[in-house]
């Protein structure tokens, strides 16, 4: 067991890479990949289960060709890459399934296994440049993938996400370079012992480069304007990959870069504490006075309130969808940035209930939808295949988008307002509580557009409905299951966010 | 020479971004993406700068040589955006193929 662990985080990372040239070359004999493509995804996905196994170590640290970390790279499968591994396979899984099989041509299947490889390798490494590299090999493939349609509107968004991919980037660069200049060492776990505990300016800055290139890969207000143009545009499967999996292992590399630079957090700066009636100058300077907590929770703030009231206007299902995910993300950083360990397990368990109920509601669009372009709301329907299935899943899913029990997302919402509110925040806490209330209007007009109409044309049912069908369910399922496995999957998030905080501070 | 290079790297960013801002022909968004990425991999390769050092090839173990470690992040680096640069003209020629523009304000997709 000991030398098979040595071994998986590498594994992780290498067979996916290794898929891409055997499915390209599949692809190009004439044979039909989709199969074995799936098959392998499949494995890929239980492989990040393995971890979980009883008599797997606590952390396997994996030194790339004997070098240690001082001048080498790792690869570290701790507690944070425990949680995140299987979210991205699984969802990444999904989606692969979902896979529209017009669509689904050519370099369709190696791109999702560069995809997963780089998502693997974003929340496997402890080396910055490294990140960097893993965050440029999943980005480009997001970019290629997002443009997948092949129609017009696909080139146009994946242009669009390229351009400011691209500027996120260079300012990341830029702040790895900085930041390298300050310490002499890229990786994470030295970082705390390289500067000091009140880090200079030129550190702070070149954080700060990082981090703002960070929250523009994930969508946050207000560095938001690529994303609902980039998931419109997609591909469906390839949206709910992007909007579930991608973004986790984005979200890993912040929060690794959070806890382990000094000036992020659990180094004793904390956001603003005090009245929630002062005046807004005073409590913008004194969020200022906290550095980059304070910072985050300015962003945290201006996404979930751009977030909502953008999803309000919109009168397409993936845009709609998009900026609900700014807003998510929002209450996601807000736990981040109070960074006491149950807001981190908050903001941790709600990643991974946001990444399931957001996979599936991208996943009902085909399902709802006449034809990929259609999927104005008050065209929708709840499909041909099991409606009442489908509708009831769908108003499931989202009531956990909204909050509300049973599902999902209400376990992990209360804790990131009970926890952001007694940490100190409560700014914060009346936005994620009142962002609820918005979002359960657009979402009542989805289900009231969309329930109790089923599609009386095309009654052919093709298998590609069956499998889209079939991966909608699991992430439902998922919403459901884990409101009933509360308790475990809370203390599971506490315990990571306990390792995670204590590793860097 | 040291702050040359470094004045230099900050003009090539500033350059980069005003260009960004102000071009609405996307091939000349591409270059100034090329043109901000020089100047990362230019403040790189100042990391390594050592006066009156040699290149990291040391046979003899005495002469001073530059830091080795810089060149092989800016190595991966010109990688990473020769295969962008790629990627994002293979966009251009679609869209110019489907749409007939170059211009980035004449497309329309995104308003819908």
């Amino acid at each position: 067991m000991t030398v098979f662990a040595g071994h998986l985080p590498v594994f992780l990372i290498a067979l996916p890479l290794l898929a891409v040239p055997l499915l390209y070359l599949i692809d190009r004999l004439g044979a039909n990949s989709r199969n074995v493509a799936l098959l392998f995804y499949a494995l890929m996905a239980l492989a990040a289960g393995v971890p979980w196994l009883p008599g797997f170590p606590a952390e396997v640290v994996a030194e790339i060709g004997g070098w240690p970390a001082d001048i080498g790279i790792e690869l570290r499968l701790d507690a944070l890459a425990r949680l995140f591994l299987p979210v991205v396979g699984v969802i990444g899984l999904l989606g692969t399934v979902a896979a529209d099989p017009g669509e689904a041509t050519g370099p369709f299947y190696p791109l999702s296994f560069l995809l997963l490889a780089g998502s693997n390798g974003l929340i496997l490494t402890n080396d910055l440049f490294n990140a960097y590299v893993f965050l440029e090999i999943t980005s480009i493939s997001s970019y290629a993938l997002v443009g997948f349609r092949r129609d017009t509107r696909g080139f146009e968004s994946g242009f669009k996400y390229i351009v400011v991919g691209s500027l996120a980037s260079v300012l990341l660069l830029w702040g790895i370079a900085g930041l390298y200049a300050v310490s002499g060492t890229l990786a994470f776990s030295r970082f705390a012992a390289a500067l000091p505990a009140v880090p200079g300016r030129a550190a702070v800055a070149a954080a700060v480069l990082v981090v703002v290139g960070l929250l523009t890969k994930l969508g946050i207000a207000p560095f938001h304007a690529w994303k609902a143009d980039a998931l419109a545009g997609a591909p469906r499967s390839v949206a709910a990959t992007l909007a579930g999996a991608t973004v986790s292992a984005y979200f890993v590399v912040l929060v690794r870069v959070l806890t382990t630079v000094p000036g992020g957090i659990g180094f004793g700066l904390r956001p603003a504490t005090g009245g929630f009636f002062m005046r807004l100058s005073a409590y913008v300077s004194e969020f200022v006075a906290a550095g980059i907590p304070g910072m985050l929770i300015l962003l945290s703030g201006a996404s979930i309130i751009v977030g909502h009231l953008t999803a309000l206007r919109q009168t397409r299902l993936s845009r709609l969808l998009a900026y609900s995910s700014v807003a998510h993300f929002g209450y996601i950083i807000a736990g981040v940035a109070v960074g006491t360990v149950p807001a981190l397990a908050g903001a941790f368990l709600h990643a991974v209930h946001h990444a399931f109920m957001k996979a599936g509601l991208f996943l009902f669009i085909p399902l709802a939808a006449d034809s990929a372009e259609r999927d104005r709301i008050t065209s929708l329907t709840c499909g041909r295949t099991a409606p009442a299935l489908v509708g009831s899943a769908m108003i499931f899913l989202t009531m956990g988008m909204v909050g509300i029990p049973p599902a999902a997302g209400f376990a992990s919402k209360w804790i990131l307002v009970l926890e952001t509110a007694r940490a100190g925040a409560p700014f914060a806490a009346i936005l994620i509580a009142l962002g609820g209330a918005i979002a359960l209007v657009y979402y009542l007009r989805l289900s009231l557009a969309a329930v109790g109409r089923t599609r009386s044309s095309s009654p052919r049912r093709s298998p590609a409905d069956v499998r889209v069908f079939a991966a909608f369910l699991v992430c439902a399922g998922y919403v459901f299951v884990a409101f009933w496995a509360t308790d475990l999957l809370a203390g599971i998030a506490i315990s990571v966010a306990e390792t995670t905080l204590g590793g860097g501070g | 020479m040291e702050a040359i290079l470094a004045t230099t790297a900050f003009a090539l960013t500033a350059i980069g971004l005003y260009g960004l801002l102000t071009c609405r022909h996307m091939i000349r968004l591409v270059l100034c993406f090329n043109i901000l990425e020089a100047a990362v991999l230019l403040a790189i390769v100042l990391l390594a700068y050592r006066p009156e050092a040699l290149a990291p090839l040391v046979r003899d173990g005495e002469h001073a040589y530059v830091f080795p470690l810089p060149h092989a992040l800016a190595v991966t680096a010109i990688v990473i955006g020769a295969s962008l640069t790629a990627l994002m003209l293979a966009f251009i020629v679609r869209i110019y193929k489907s749409r007939g523009t170059v211009y980035i304000d004449e497309l329309k997709e995104w308003r819908r």
